[in-house]
């Protein structure tokens, strides 16, 4: 019986949850001319380019180390 | 379990004839007790004794369990080697740190108390959470104080080590026992008393378990 | 772990959740508002972090089982999950202030992140104060596994018997509703598996590079 009550609960809450966000949905203020004009893929490249260059260093940091484990 | 006994027992005599460390803790609870008795010029609220109290507390039983390896970094230790079995080594040190703590949550609880006042409203529910925080304490900081007896002499190691690991028996009990202060219900109340006495056992598992490897040389 | 592909792999996840979680669609909630994409890259810190230390605790395991090199492994492990939980810390500050004001607030789960932090670096004293490297696995293995269980306690336990400001705890607006959100979820685990895998990768070459150093003293 609990557990039914529960579902029933469950149920309202995922309904009443669905009914609040379709209200708020233009209301909530989002970065959307960001990404109409495209200049979000400016903020993307040059986030990619960093974490590329992170990721390069830590490529050529294990080919040191793998050359200098050869070398032993 | 006839050596956890023993060990209990050799415990009590080797402490007993070293008197003045009770009597350092016990000074040490005075005292601090005492400063926070004048840092409150005014009476004082329920959030403030409750953190004072374990604050005390929580210092005097590191201060406590730190003792009891701390005069046997090596020598003893090979002593109790053929003697007894190391878990029952470790039950019986447990066992007494418990005891010791209980006493001195006790005393503590007096000496505060007598000083600041006894706010609780519900004296049988704290001091099962002060039984309860006696046993849990006592296995974490036996275990520790191993530890930290054999790393060496570095005298900050017990605090440090032990104080993390004690966090959350801390952040439940002393939620607990401020609810012992201005009210208590037993129903609302177990399930945080249900966690209290399971992080209590854990860590007296732990210890029982980890206790071997550190034992070995 | 051999080969080459899983290095290739991890930064490959990064970069499609940096793309991804930058360019798609997000549902639209207040108070979150654009910052709901902090998910992408806040959140995964934390979850590396426990797979760093789920790693470090394995080897201290093995260590107390005198496998040789193992407590370096987990001492390794142990670093780098430390150095993400930093990561996940500062992130969150930020993230923390604009949402909710401050960059500290009484939180079960930045609490747990704190005692996490300071139990390891706890570990990381008890494991230099020690010289002898045979004592020194034994004492560093029995504090790692003890610490493990209380962070998991900590982080794990802890915070479900209390209510947290954290976006889906209590009545706060937020990140159940990603649990629902099928847009958000793909990018999501992509970007917790990239960062486990760069994780495991850092450790690894400092753990090639301490051995190689050993080597060279001895």
């Amino acid at each position: 019986m609990q557990k039914l009550s529960r579902y029933i609960t469950l149920l309202a809450l995922a309904l009443f949850s669905f009914s609040a966000k379709a209200q708020q949905m233009p209301e909530v203020e989002m970065a959307d001319s960001l990404r109409e004009n495209g200049k979000i893929f400016v903020v993307i490249i040059i986030m990619s380019l960093i974490f590329i260059g992170v990721a390069a260093y830590l490529f050529n940091l294990d080919r040191k180390i793998s050359k200098m484990e050869k070398g032993q | 379990m006839q050596g956890v006994f023993q060990i209990i027992k050799l415990n009590f005599r080797l402490e007993w004839s070293a008197r003045q460390s009770y009597f350092s803790l016990l000074i040490y609870i005075l005292s601090t007790v005492y400063i926070s008795n004048l840092v409150f010029e005014q009476t004082i609220g329920l959030e403030s004794w409750n953190a004072f109290f374990w604050v005390i507390f929580l210092f005097a039983a590191v201060q406590a369990a730190y003792r009891s390896f701390y005069f046997e970094a090596d020598r003893r230790f090979l002593l109790y080697f053929g003697l007894v079995a190391p878990e029952s080594l470790i039950l019986g040190k447990i066992l007494y740190n418990f005891l010791y703590l209980g006493v001195l949550g006790l005393f503590t609880v007096l000496i505060f108390g007598g000083l600041m006042g006894f706010p609780m409203a519900n004296p049988e529910a704290f001091l099962l959470i002060l039984f309860l925080s006696a046993l849990g304490f006592s296995a974490i900081l036996t275990l520790v104080s191993g530890i930290a007896a054999k790393a060496g002499a570095n005298p900050a190691l017990p605090a440090i080590l032990s104080i993390p690991l004690l966090y959350p028996q801390i952040i439940t009990l002393s939620k607990l026992s401020l609810r012992s202060l201005s009210g208590f219900s037993w129903e609302v109340n177990a399930p945080l008393l249900i966690v209290l006495s399971l992080l209590a056992l854990v860590s007296l598992l732990l210890s029982y378990l980890l206790f071997p490897y550190l034992w070995r040389d | 772990m051999k080969g080459i592909w899983w290095k290739l792999l991890g930064p490959l996840l990064i970069l499609y959740s940096i793309s991804m979680g930058l360019y798609g669609p997000v549902p639209r909630l207040p108070i979150l508002n654009e910052t709901i994409r902090v998910l992408y890259y806040h959140v995964p810190m934390w979850f590396s972090m426990i797979a760093m230390m789920l790693a470090s605790l394995i080897f201290s395991i093995q260590a107390l089982g005198e496998k040789e090199g193992a407590d370096l492994k987990a001492f390794e492990f142990a670093r780098t999950g430390f150095l993400l939980a930093s990561l996940g810390l500062i992130t969150g500050m930020v993230w923390a202030r604009f949402t909710w004001g401050a960059f500290w607030v009484n939180d079960p789960k930045l609490n747990g992140t704190a005692v996490t932090m300071l139990i390891y670096l706890a570990y990381f004293v008890l494991r230099s104060s020690v010289e002898e490297a045979q004592k020194r696995a034994r004492l560093a293995g029995v504090y790692n596994i003890f610490a493990f269980v209380m962070m998991i306690v900590f982080i794990g336990i802890l915070p479900r018997m209390t209510d947290s400001l954290h976006p889906g705890n209590g009545g706060n607006p937020g990140f159940n509703q990603y649990d629902l959100d099928s847009n958000m979820r793909p990018i999501f685990y992509a970007a917790v598996l990239g960062w486990i895998l760069i994780g495991l990768w850092i450790s690894q070459l400092r753990i090639r590079y301490k051995k190689l150093r050993d080597a060279k003293t001895i």
